[in-house]
């Protein structure tokens, strides 16, 4: 009892501290701040939403409690998003961004916002750096690695979307030199996942439409454009803009979210190399 | 699986938070739509004598709703016969929130001090 007591203190604040490494960088991005009392309310209910969806997915498909059933999954997912909801209270107090003279609003939109990055780190930490997991996890179906990859997406980029460096490299890039940037991260995502070879896993090809190193890039490009295109959204850069910025900033951080959701992908892994999960 | 006292503790308060930030978020999405308002209170009481002027402390509220940006103000007083003018401008005073300021004159200023809202932008 003690024992089982002592290990869910330690899976705890794994997650937690694995929260905060990941979430730091956006705790101190002042544009966050400022989203979370310039956003509308429901525009920060929409993002949570969509990163609870993301921690949810993300944990049925890495989860290392491989016996748990749906409702376990919804209550894992749902102490991530609280843990960072949480974490992201407590360090805006501890950095001085909320005090006595912060509205409720402005308060709530910037826990709110901040909570996503520091979720997403509190399960990544719980499932995948957990050390008391012992190999052999099966491999993930093509489909789950581009869900995956949409987490990882939305997780990079995340750190770009507010910011102004974002939208000076989208409104000034020239059409041709967006092709340019198209093609780059195509190939750039390509190498990571498929022939750097991080961590050794090898990658078996199946016959599915989506088993091809090329389907795979151009899957999961397609989906970080869409992660980008929602977070600009969100963050109101679409707002007045034209239609070319839109697609300059759109591309431009879809080079982040594309890295992010490669190296999502490397994490869960591909087929055994047996490939007995067919 | 079995839970046990920290893993259900973990689970009720991050209930009880999401719960809290959902409904508070909720709430404002629902009555938040004043428009920016900049109100001024300003503490003569506390002005004192600083090292390069009169400096009376002031507290900028936003009353509305929605986030002023680029707020200037522009405080008048008169000082030693004559009218002079403060001008500040607060960065991003969003909805609901308190800015300290501070204006500053050459001098203690006779009379009222007036405070007038130059303009701002709505991000």
């Amino acid at each position: 009892m003690n024992e089982s007591l002592t290990e869910s203190a330690r899976d705890f604040i794994r997650a937690a501290a694995g929260g905060l490494v990941i979430g730091l960088p956006l705790l101190y991005t002042m544009e966050v701040w400022w989203h979370g009392f310039i956003l509308p309310p429901w525009k920060v209910l929409l993002l949570l939403g969509v990163a609870y969806l993301i921690v949810i997915a993300f944990n049925a498909i890495s989860g290392f409690r491989r016996e748990r059933t749906f409702t376990e999954l919804i209550v894992d997912s749902t102490a991530a998003l609280g843990l960072g909801v949480v974490i992201a209270f407590v360090a805006l107090l501890v950095l001085g961004q909320i005090d006595g003279s912060t509205s409720l609003r402005d308060a709530a939109g910037k826990v709110g916002l901040e909570a996503i990055p520091i979720a997403f780190g509190a399960s990544l930490a719980a499932t995948e750096l957990g050390g008391d997991e012992s190999g052999g996890r099966s491999g993930t179906g093509p489909f789950e690695r581009v869900l995956v990859g949409a987490g990882g997406a939305l997780l990079f980029a995340l750190n770009l979307a507010p910011t102004e460096e974002l939208v000076m490299l989208g409104i000034v890039a020239s059409p041709g030199l967006l092709i340019v940037v198209v093609g780059a991260t195509l190939l750039l995502t390509l190498a990571l996942v498929f022939y750097a070879d991080f961590g050794g896993r090898k990658r078996v090809k199946g016959d599915g439409p989506l088993e091809h190193p090329w389907s795979e890039t151009l899957a999961a490009y397609a989906v970080s454009l869409g992660v980008a295109l929602l977070l600009l959204w969100a963050f109101g850069r679409t707002d007045d803009a034209s239609g070319q910025s839109v697609a300059g900033m759109t591309v431009m951080l879809a080079v982040m979210a594309s890295v992010g959701a490669a190296i999502a992908r490397l994490l869960v892994g591909g087929h055994d190399e047996a490939g007995q999960d067919k | 699986m079995k839970r046990n006292a920290v893993e259900w503790a973990v689970v009720i308060v991050a209930l009880l938070s999401i719960a809290l930030l959902v409904g508070v978020l909720v709430v404002e999405a629902f009555n938040g739509s004043r428009p920016p308002d900049p109100s001024i209170e300003l503490r003569q009481s506390e002005a004192h004598q600083g090292t390069l002027g009169w400096i009376v402390p002031a507290t900028v509220t936003n009353v509305g709703d929605q986030a002023a940006e680029a707020v200037v103000l522009e405080a008048t007083a008169t000082v030693e016969g004559e009218e002079e003018t403060s001008e500040l401008e607060v960065n991003f005073l969003p909805g609901g929130t308190e800015v300290e300021i501070a204006f500053s004159f050459s001098a203690a200023p006779t009379g009222e001090v007036t405070v007038r809202l130059v303009g701002y932008r709505v991000p």
